[in-house]
């Protein structure tokens, strides 16, 4: 089963995108801060992270530029703070 | 690029305004420019009047002056001399007369004494030096020194001094000299008076008397000096010398009186000098000298006239303090000061005025310009409204930069109201979409959607109430009722609503409260509303620590409400501004932590309605705390 992290501050929209994710068949874990995220895909294997670009702390660019440094090359879709939100905006950012 | 940003709106009214303000400010400078020198042309015209006028009143009141002298000149009697002027007559006979005034140091003839013939004394002066007999010489001349006229007399007086002091009697001698001294005679062309003093002189100098010989010495020479006997000017020079040679120092030389002899002596040797009146500056021991004359038939009347009286001719002339004088002579010698070679110089030529001299006018260097009061005031006035235009300049730059100030915080305000709104409307929209599809696979899932979609609806009412008071507050439009209550129960419950909503996000609130009753009036909503907007900003900025703390105190007459944390901290330089509206920490904006920056300018706007103050004490990277002060209320109503 393929895993997918959602970073994502704002909790109505992680929840809703959990439970979508998840009847979808996902394995999917949420995490509010940039940090936290980074301290679970540095501990554990995703096969995608969902981005946001607006976060407290470390912002969604910060967090990719970290685990880009980091040697991990997990697909990951930013979901652009700019535009339209939710999965509309998001665009892919590397491949496997 | 960056130049153009500058001039891009609305910076562009700041630009503009700049570049009117240089400009009016330029016209000013150029206006006042010319008005000074307008001004000082017409002042250098004035000054040019005024010499001018001057000029003439100066040649009137000399000319006046020196016809006053010539008109003693001649057999009238004197009148009223000047001071400084000598007035001398001289007969057909030769003979030389000071008719009034300082006498002059030398003349060109001694002054015809009566003298004896040199026969008188052949007998005697035989036995003298022919006979070899001083006694019996002594003795002749002791006989016709008895005699009455005192031309005999002082003859016999000085050839018995000579005897006496050949024979050694001194004493003898000095009593002689002393007689003889007072004899108005000459003896061999020279006055009674001078040999006595020369003879007594030299006794002295025999007898080595060296203090009473100064003495003698000194007088004499001061004598000699103010012309007390009529010498020619080769007596003059010897007896001088003899004075030197026993003071054993120079004569100082007087040059103006010795200019004044030589004037006269020219004029009594010039045989050119035509009959009639004349003036003439005659330069002598480098030194002017002003000669006026009559000459008629037999007759020379002369005044001399030497520097000082031109001086006090001169201030007489001109009297004010403004004007600079310079004469020169016909020659274009000066005789006073120095022409200058300023432009505004009023001169009066010789020739055309009938004055021995040139006259030149000039302003003095220390003179105060008659305008330079009128263009003190234009000068200040330039000043007062070039102060004017660059206070007012700076003043509405300042406004004008505030504006702009306020304007791109409230772009800020506007993006951060907007990213405020959306967040929640995401989640609303999303689970709404959820629903009505029935996305949801469990009746526990779907409960839960219920209770996010309750929070972010609730969320969202407080922010639009937060902006809705905010604006009520900002028209001034805000309504208190005031009540009275116990603001630690109040607090307890604020908090306690509060923990609720904070605990979603792992955070803690402390509240710490005496178990007294403390009373405030207030308004229950404006000072919950400041409590939770101080919780918010105790949350928001503290990203490690995960407790708040609400500290409530009761002090005499004062209720302070403090909410505190151990975050990020506010730096000193932005503590005074964060309670401004709009207003945000760089950190903030750095962090990324959300907020519209009216929270604080709210708690501070209800704290002032109510009376009280916010005290603020942070220090970045230990926390911030917020302490609201009250008065306390009397009793509960």
């Amino acid at each position: 089963m393929s895993r997918i992290i959602v970073v994502e501050d704002e909790p109505g929209v992680a929840f809703a995108l959990e439970v979508d994710l998840k009847t979808e068949g996902y394995e999917v874990m949420v995490a509010t801060r940039g940090d936290d995220a980074l301290e679970l895909i540095r501990s554990e294997p995703f096969d995608l992270i969902l981005l946001d670009v607006m976060l407290p702390g470390k912002d969604g660019f910060d967090v990719c530029r970290d685990l880009r440094r980091s040697g991990v090359r997990t697909a990951d879709y930013s979901a652009d703070g700019e535009g339209a939100g939710g999965r509309e905006g998001a665009r892919p950012r590397a491949g496997r | 690029m960056a130049l153009r940003a500058w001039f891009r709106p609305p910076r562009h009214v700041l630009t503009i305004f700049i570049a009117v303000a240089l400009l009016s400010g330029c016209a000013l400078g150029w206006l006042g420019w010319l008005l000074w020198q307008q001004d000082n042309a017409v002042d250098v015209q004035r000054r040019r009047e005024r010499l001018e006028e001057a000029a003439d009143r100066a040649v009137a009141v000399m000319d006046r002056a020196l016809q006053g002298i010539e008109a003693q000149l001649g057999p009238a009697p004197v009148r009223h001399l000047p001071e400084g002027v000598t007035l001398l007559t001289t007969g057909g006979d030769g003979d030389i007369v000071v008719k009034g005034g300082p006498r002059l140091i030398y003349y060109p003839v001694a002054k015809g004494l009566p003298e004896a013939a040199s026969d008188t004394f052949a007998e005697a002066e035989r036995l003298e030096f022919a006979g070899q007999d001083p006694a019996a010489a002594a003795r002749a001349y002791q006989a016709l020194s008895k005699s009455t006229p005192p031309p005999i007399r002082a003859g016999a007086l000085a050839r018995l001094a000579r005897v006496l002091r050949k024979m050694g009697h001194l004493a003898e001698a000095a009593r002689t000299y002393e007689e003889l001294g007072s004899i108005s005679a000459a003896v061999a062309g020279i006055p009674a008076g001078v040999i006595a003093r020369d003879g007594l002189a030299e006794l002295m100098a025999k007898e080595h008397r060296a203090d009473g010989l100064r003495r003698h010495a000194e007088a004499f020479r001061a004598d000699l000096k103010a012309g007390t006997w009529q010498l020619t000017k080769e007596q003059l020079a010897f007896y001088q010398s003899e004075a030197d040679g026993w003071l054993g120092s120079r004569t100082a030389e007087d040059a103006d009186a010795l200019a004044r002899a030589e004037a006269f002596d020219t004029i009594w040797r010039d045989r050119r000098v035509d009959a009639g009146v004349s003036r003439r500056i005659i330069y002598a021991s480098g030194s002017p000298a002003l000669a006026l004359w009559r000459r008629s038939e037999g007759s020379l009347d002369v005044a001399i006239a030497g520097r000082s009286f031109i001086e006090a001719l001169c201030q007489e002339a001109v009297p004010s303090r403004d004007v600079r004088t310079a004469l020169t002579d016909v020659e274009g010698r000066p005789i006073l000061g120095a022409p200058t070679r300023e432009r505004d110089v009023a001169a009066r030529a010789a020739v055309s005025t009938q004055l021995p001299w040139t006259v030149y006018l000039s302003t003095a260097p220390s003179a105060s310009a008659p305008g330079s009061l009128r263009r003190r005031l234009l000068l200040a006035l330039f000043a007062v409204l070039t102060g004017v235009i660059a206070v007012g300049a700076y003043f509405i730059q300042r406004a004008i930069s505030r504006e702009l100030l306020v304007s791109a915080l409230q772009t800020d305000f506007v993006a951060a109201v907007s990213h405020e709104f959306r967040s929640p409307l995401s989640s609303l929209a999303q689970i709404s979409e959820m629903l009505a599809r029935d996305r949801f696979p469990t009746e526990d899932l779907r409960r839960r959607s219920y209770d996010v979609l309750v929070r972010e609806t609730e969320r969202l009412r407080r922010l639009v109430e937060g902006l809705l008071d905010f604006g009520r507050l900002e028209a001034g439009a805000a309504l208190y009722r005031f009540e009275t209550f116990d603001v630690t129960e109040f607090v307890g419950t604020v908090v306690a609503e509060f923990r609720e909503r904070a605990a979603a996000q792992g955070f803690d609130v402390e509240l710490s409260a005496p178990k007294v009753e403390l009373l405030v009036r207030a308004d229950r909503e404006a000072l919950s509303r400041a409590i939770q907007n101080l919780l918010d900003n105790a949350v928001k900025y503290s990203p490690e620590c995960r407790t708040v703390w609400v500290d409530v105190e009761g002090k005499e007459d004062r209720v302070s409400i403090a909410v505190r944390d151990r975050g990020l901290g506010i730096p000193a330089h932005e503590q005074r501004d964060v309670f401004k509206k709009f207003v945000r920490g760089a950190e903030s904006k750095s962090l990324r932590i959300k907020g519209t920056g009216i929270g604080l300018a709210m708690v501070r706007h209800i704290v002032e309605a109510h009376g009280g103050e916010v005290v603020l004490a942070s220090e970045p990277g230990r926390g911030s705390r917020f302490t609201m002060i009250l008065r306390a209320a009397g009793e509960a109503s």
